[in-house]
């Protein structure tokens, strides 16, 4: 196969020898790539632009491995964007570490998401603007579920399928899928209570510490897999 | 060399040569055949040194560089100045900074950096012992010299949070353009950084 090319984002840096490393990415054309760069660490580090750190955006090439090598080779990284801003405080890049640790554990090796790419991308450029982070975090949370394909209905009660009535006590299963009306809600023991008013917002105008922890929860149940971040993230959100 | 395996104790030396970084099958013979023939005195003082490295090195009690002793040569130095501390990821990094003489403070070494994809959380550097030191007094000024990387930005990030309220002075080393590099081959984050941190001329 000859050379590919992408638009990516770091999603992670291991160290595999004394020069070089593997370089965990996600590529708007080709959704989760794991490439290894020779010669990416120390002094050579120049040969792929300055940086090539986590959670830059750029242009990336690389050659898919031949014969008996299991990895695909870096061959250029081209930095379009550090997103230098996020920096420069913890909220911001704990919440940039947990949204590439989402895309990380939740999709797999060459299966695209390029809604989910552009809304990572959005997620970080906010990040680095003045802009509110906060909000920012749980409307990621439910691009990405609504991308993985585990989106909650929040809608209607997802066992009798009637409007949950606004203003009265609202649950949410997350092995059943979304809310729970009152009727519905004794018949499962695997629900939360959903804070009062908390309906009446949409993820990006809501609380932002209540829609972090709902549908944080959401996916935990759902997708699984433990993501390191999360704990630091609530507690920078209760605290900030 | 063939895979015929030598005999017992030089195949082991061998087999140990070649788990060093940089050393491969090529290497670790002609080191083991240049100690096979060396003066018995000259191969040992190799060992000895291993084992005293082993032995005898451990954290210094106050700032965790290596130490041969309670506290590290830096640590013991009564010329250097105890007020400013030079914060660091690694022993390697404070061998960089010492380098350049011209530091005349003293350091602390976090044994690692904020890394929360790879499980590392602050709870596992030494930054609590960071904190007693600053609490204990005679400390005015705080250097963060953590690599500029997203992870060394975190755990400097992390460090001056916990440190907020002690009133203690914070710094960061100075970042952008390397000298030596020319503007046009900079790129943006690296040309930001260096507008921000420009000084008077
Ligand atoms: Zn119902
Ligand atoms: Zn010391």
């Amino acid at each position: 196969m000859p050379a590919q090319n992408d638009d990516a984002v770091v999603l992670g840096l291991t160290e595999f020898s004394e020069t070089s490393q593997i370089v965990s990415l996600f590529g708007a054309r080709h959704g989760r790539l794991r490439l290894i760069a020779k010669g990416a660490r120390r002094s050579t580090r120049q040969r792929f632009s300055p940086g090539l750190d986590l959670l830059e955006r750029g242009e990336v090439g690389f050659l898919p491995a031949r014969g008996d090598a299991q990895l695909d080779t870096l061959t250029e990284w081209v930095q379009r964007d550090a997103f230098a801003g996020l920096r420069r405080d913890l909220l911001r890049l704990t919440a940039g570490l947990y949204a590439v640790e989402l895309v990380a554990a939740l999709t797999e090796e060459a299966d695209p998401h390029p809604a989910l790419f552009a809304a990572l991308v959005h997620l970080l450029g906010h990040l680095a603007s003045d802009a509110p982070a906060a909000p920012q975090i749980p409307w990621f949370q439910s691009e990405l579920l609504r991308a993985i394909g585990y989106a909650p209905n929040l809608d209607e009660c997802v066992v009798c399928h009637r409007p949950v009535p606004r203003g009265s006590p609202a649950y949410f299963s997350a092995g059943a899928g979304g809310l729970l009306c009152r009727d519905c809600e004794p018949l499962h023991v695997e629900k939360r209570r959903i804070p009062a008013g908390l309906l009446e917002t949409v993820p990006a105008t809501g609380d932002p510490r209540a829609w972090f922890e709902l549908l944080d929860y959401h996916r935990t149940h759902t997708a699984g897999r433990r993501v390191q971040t999360a704990a630091q993230l609530a507690a920078l959100l209760a605290h900030p | 060399m063939s895979d015929a395996k030598l005999t017992g104790p030089l195949q082991r030396l061998m087999d140990e040569l070649k788990k060093l970084p940089g050393i491969g099958a090529r290497s670790a013979e002609r080191v083991a055949f240049h100690l096979l023939k060396a003066e018995r005195d000259e191969a040992l003082a190799l060992a000895k040194a291993i084992m005293a490295t082993k032995d005898e090195i451990r954290p210094c009690s106050r700032c965790y560089n290596l130490a041969d002793a309670e506290l590290c040569t830096i640590c013991a130095d009564p010329r250097r100045d105890q007020s400013q501390v030079i914060v660091v990821e690694q022993p390697k990094d404070l061998l960089g900074l010492e380098a350049t003489g011209v530091i005349t403070g003293v350091y602390h070494v976090l044994m690692g950096h904020i890394a929360p994809l790879e499980g590392v959380g602050p709870a596992d550097l030494t930054i609590d012992a960071l904190a007693r030191r600053v609490k204990a007094g005679g400390i005015t000024e705080i250097v963060l010299a953590t690599n500029p990387t997203l992870e060394g930005d975190a755990t400097a990030l992390h460090i001056t949070s916990i440190l907020a309220d002690t009133g203690v002075n914070i710094t960061r080393l100075a970042r952008g353009i390397a000298p030596g590099s020319h503007i046009e081959f900079a790129n943006r984050a690296m040309l930001q950084e260096a507008f921000r941190g420009r000084h008077q001329a």
